[in-house]
């Protein structure tokens, strides 16, 4: 992997060695979510794997939003 | 496995943890839809957003390709904007494309990833670059039809670098170079920059601290010809607009 870039790289991998990431993957209504688990059963979304490109659109379903680990709530109509 | 009426919860959980099928009822998923969004939103209806017709693609902080990098970096992730890219250009109701740069580079494969697949989009496309368009960056400011550099903002120029335990042949400088070429030709074939020129931005010795390069500031990026033209969000918006109306504006004339 080439990283190109103006930032120094010991500056953009600091903290490599200490990334621990535990995902659960959650299964919606034909998508699946990668999900960091936090804590209150929130989790962190990190991907999003589907094949319908429309999804990716959807602001809630965008990494980094809070997903319920619950119920995996979501704001789609109809899908 | 069907749901029984008499036992139905106010909202219908989606998850499965250990991937068995749900079958739900449709009919009672739209009659529950106005009771669901009470619950969770405080509100019966959704207000109906109607597709825009411009949407905004920003592209910040570092490019994560495939690697994720430690979490203090603030990342773009393209394997999110790809298919993103994809639904703009599938979606009949989706015009054209903004895509606004502010970004210091990151990893060479999915910076010309999405730089390839915005010049391949048939949607029209106007990048605007704020603050800076580092490295990679270079490539997905001129991968659009029309791109436009703020005033104030900055562009990076400089070789790609190879860390880490590099064997002393030649041969690891031909693949340098190889690599170096992939982003030469992306660059010169999309704007209006010559190859000696760019070759000469990216290899002057004095003018960064701690690499070889050039910065260009707003303008000087357009006088070499990298850029399109100095502007902001106004003139990107009316540009991008001009492009997929061209009936609209009076007197726009061809594209340069």
């Amino acid at each position: 992997m080439i990283h190109y870039s103006i930032i120094p790289d010991d500056i953009v991998f600091s903290g490599w060695d200490e990334m621990k990431k535990e995902y659960v993957e959650l299964q919606g209504n034909g998508y699946i979510l990668i999900v960091e688990p936090g804590d209150w059963g929130e989790g962190t979304l990190v991907q999003l794997i589907s094949t319908n490109p429309q999804l990716f659109l959807q602001p809630s379903l965008q990494p980094g939003n809070k997903i319920s680990l619950k119920t995996g709530l979501d704001f789609q109509q109809g899908n | 496995m069907k749901k029984q009426t008499s036992e139905k919860p106010l909202v219908e959980p989606e998850v499965q943890h250990d991937g068995e099928e749900k079958k739900t009822n449709i009919e009672e998923e739209q009659k529950n839809q106005p009771l669901s969004n009470l619950t969770t939103l405080g509100q019966l209806n959704l207000p109906q957003i109607n597709e825009p017709e411009i949407h905004t693609l920003s592209i910040v902080g570092q490019i994560e390709g495939h690697v994720v990098l430690p979490p203090k970096n603030k990342t773009t992730k393209y394997e999110h904007l790809i298919p993103q890219l994809v639904a703009i250009e599938e979606n009949p109701q989706i015009k054209g494309l903004l895509v606004v740069l502010n970004t210091v580079g990151g990893d060479i494969e999915a910076g010309l990833a999405i730089a390839e697949m915005i010049s391949s989009m048939t949607k029209p496309s106007v990048s605007l670059i704020l603050g800076g368009g580092h490295s990679i960056g270079v490539p997905i400011a001129v991968a659009s039809d029309y791109s436009l550099i703020a005033e104030t903002a900055t562009m990076t120029i400089h070789p790609i670098r190879l860390t880490g335990l590099v064997i002393g042949v030649p041969q690891t400088y031909e693949y340098l170079d190889k690599m170096q070429d992939r982003v030469i030709k992306f660059v010169t074939r999309h704007s209006n920059i010559s190859e000696e020129k760019f070759r000469e931005l990216m290899f002057e010795t004095g003018k960064l601290v701690r690499d070889v390069g050039s910065v260009l500031v707003g303008e000087a990026a357009v006088e070499v010809g990298l850029i399109d033209e100095v502007g902001g969000l106004s003139k990107a918006i009316k540009k991008l607009k001009s492009l997929f109306n061209p009936s609209d504006i009076p007197g726009a004339g061809g594209i340069q």
